[in-house]
């Protein structure tokens, strides 16, 4: 007993520092994030000429578009570019997106800050959304005879889009969906950004499609994974895009999973063509997250930062250099 | 009985430093030796000596108490001695029996730091920071590795902390500081850190070079231009800083002055690449009578990589 009661002590009170020694307190060697001045020629020449095109309108410099692509949760790895495209001064004239890529780019395109975007994958588990997929029940599709009505995902565009029209955006923006009578790819440049951007999101074969004018559109990704199109349609000269693709990993164990999966492996397909069309192309290392994996948004969030932090001066050189093609040297 | 077993489920849990508390009491006098003549030889630099008498002395099985100091002299030693997964292998034994000891945790932090495993640094600087939050090496590691992993706001928010923790005394850190909000554009963050640092320190170059440079990132070239003159007075190579007006009197649109900043350069480097460069965009070179094909390949020879992309884009 009093062995116990000795041990108990130790676990509780155990000092944390049993053996201290000295704590060497040398500074973090020379490797610094930043330097006071340009390091190299090269840096030199992309900063400076980058001020001038971060700081002019068109037709000073080309007219940028940002294509963010349809993956579900991945897809809010576009905040995270958005974010680093931000910091670094990266114009933006125009935003096109498919599925979740249509969530995100419709808020920043609203006004909203990245800040506040990222903070929506902080909070997604709360949000609820993914209830509407978690809900969804294979037997319960066969019984009714209907497809299900997202609740969760038409609570959070309506309550974040409210009204809004394409017209009163801040930055215009177009977004991507099909008509499942007709296959056609429509993309929405006007009326009410709620309604289009619910289509956008919306899951064919699980969700029941968002009637609008006569169409009865699902998601845009089976048409268009990442909507360059819809970018040089706003009037782009210049477009990143920002791809959230998925891998194929496991063997789906049911067939609402298959079903993500085909959608998944078909944006794929659809993301080689698409990519070629791009001047400039970032890749998020999101591919082990799921559609439906929620709960990673904010993980996604952080890897569209880290990656587009790795990658951030390629493309700005890459957009110097069109600016240089499309001017002479002498004009610049 | 049952408190017993209850009791002996908790210590597994903390096994290790418990299980040394009690049963490695006492000294071995010969390894107590043997360590002081590690710590001698450590204390003069003979790393490569130091590493042979602990090797020896772990062998021996001392008591915990001295195994846990002969690591710390073990890794630092494999570090002096360049050996880095060596030391990363001894600080993450030390760690895995010591969880909580800050040496080991920070040495751990940066190895990992300085071989740009940032993630993993930035996970200890954290626990770190759980034990102390004011250890001001982990506010200032944590603050880097963010930076590096382009979290800048994160970054920002640790740097913040630092500078705090030095009473903003530190002028290197306040240089790294606005650094930090000039890559975030905060423009007048930047200039009212380099204002505090200009009354402690005028004569540092380093403040107006970052004052031009959060001029430029905001296009106001003017402002940018006299504080690289101010620069380059103090400054001891001059040639960056005059390469940098060269070019932005080019962006003005004023070919004399562009041209003089480009002739100061080329006075002591005539084959200086990047100054043709500009000199080219500025219609100089062109004037001449060689074809500009011409031009521009001598200008490509020995051009660095970004230089050489623009180049051979001008010449299609």
């Amino acid at each position: 007993m009093k062995i116990s009661i000795f041990c108990i002590f130790l676990v509780f009170f155990q000092p944390l520092q049993l053996f201290p020694g000295n704590a060497d307190l040398k500074t973090i060697g020379d490797i610094r994030p930043f330097s006071v001045f340009f390091e190299t020629d090269d840096e030199l020449f992309r900063e400076v000429l980058w001020s001038k095109i971060a700081n002019s309108k068109p037709p000073e410099r080309p007219k940028i578009g940002i294509a963010l692509s349809g993956g579900g949760a991945r897809g809010f790895a576009h905040a995270g570019v958005l974010e680093v495209l931000n910091y670094s001064g990266f114009p933006v004239d125009f935003v096109s997106g498919t599925s979740m890529g249509a969530v995100v780019g419709g808020l920043y395109s609203l006004g909203m800050s990245v800040e506040d975007i990222r903070k929506f994958s902080k909070k997604t588990a709360s949000l609820r959304v993914s209830r509407d997929f978690r809900g969804i029940k294979f037997i319960s599709l066969l019984i009714s005879d209907k497809l299900l009505s997202p609740t969760y995902i038409t609570q959070f565009i309506e309550t974040n889009f409210g009204n809004a029209e394409f017209e009163s955006l801040k930055k215009p923006f177009a977004c991507v969906a099909m008509d499942l009578k007709t296959g056609e790819k429509i993309i929405f440049r006007e009326g009410p950004v709620a309604a289009a951007v619910r289509a956008s999101v919306n899951l064919p074969g699980i969700f029941a499609p968002v009637e609008y004018r006569h169409r009865y559109l699902v998601d845009g990704g089976v048409v268009d994974f990442i909507p360059v199109d819809a970018a040089k349609l706003l009037g782009a000269e210049w477009i990143l895009s920002s791809v959230t693709e998925g891998e194929v990993r496991d063997i789906p164990d049911n067939v609402f999973m298959a079903l993500l999966q085909v959608i998944d492996i078909r944006g794929a397909m659809l993301a080689k063509a698409a990519e070629k069309e791009s001047d400039f192309i970032v890749k998020p290392n999101v591919k082990d997250i799921k559609v439906a994996d929620f709960e990673r948004c904010e993980e996604a969030g952080e890897r569209g930062i880290m990656e587009t932090a790795r990658i951030i001066n390629k493309a700005k050189e890459s957009l110097i250099i069109y600016w240089f093609a499309k001017k002479s040297a002498e004009k610049l | 009985m049952r408190i017993f077993v209850l009791t002996c489920l908790l210590l597994i849990g903390n096994f290790s430093c418990v299980f040394s508390f009690i049963f490695g009491s006492g000294s071995d006098a010969e390894s107590e030796t043997m360590l002081q003549k590690a710590q001698e030889n450590f204390a003069s630099g003979e790393c490569a000596k130091t590493v042979e008498i602990i090797l020896a002395l772990l062998d021996k099985k001392p008591p915990s108490a001295l195994k846990i100091q002969a690591y710390k002299y073990l890794g630092q030693c494999y570090e002096r001695l360049n050996l880095t997964d060596r030391a990363l292998g001894v600080y993450q034994l030390a760690n895995t029996l010591c969880p909580d000891n800050e040496v080991f945790l920070l040495s751990l932090a940066k190895l990992y730091y300085s071989a740009g495993f940032f993630e993993k640094s930035k996970d200890l600087f954290h626990a770190l920071l759980a034990l102390n939050p004011e250890n001001l090496e982990a506010n200032i590691g944590l603050a880097r590795a963010y930076a590096f992993l382009g979290f800048l706001s994160r970054a920002k928010e640790f740097y913040g902390a630092s500078v705090k923790l030095t009473g903003y005394k530190d002028k290197s850190l306040l240089k790294e500081y606005s650094l930090c909000l000039l890559k975030q554009r905060d423009f007048d963050g930047v200039i009212r850190q380099m204002k505090t640092l200009q009354i402690m320190d005028p004569d540092d170059g380093d403040i107006y070079l970052i004052f031009s440079r959060a001029y430029i990132d905001s296009g106001n070239y003017e402002k940018a231009l006299d504080y690289l003159t101010l620069g380059e007075s103090i400054a001891g190579d001059k040639r960056r800083i005059r390469l940098s007006k060269a070019l932005i009197w080019h962006l003005l649109g004023n070919r004399e002055k562009c041209l003089a900043e480009t002739n100061k350069i080329l006075k002591e480097n005539p084959a200086d690449n990047s100054v043709l460069f500009v000199k080219y965009l500025a219609g100089f070179e062109k004037r001449k009578a060689k074809p500009e094909a011409e031009v521009l390949n001598k200008i490509l020879e020995n051009a660095t990589p970004f230089v050489a992309e623009m180049i051979e884009r001008l010449k299609k």
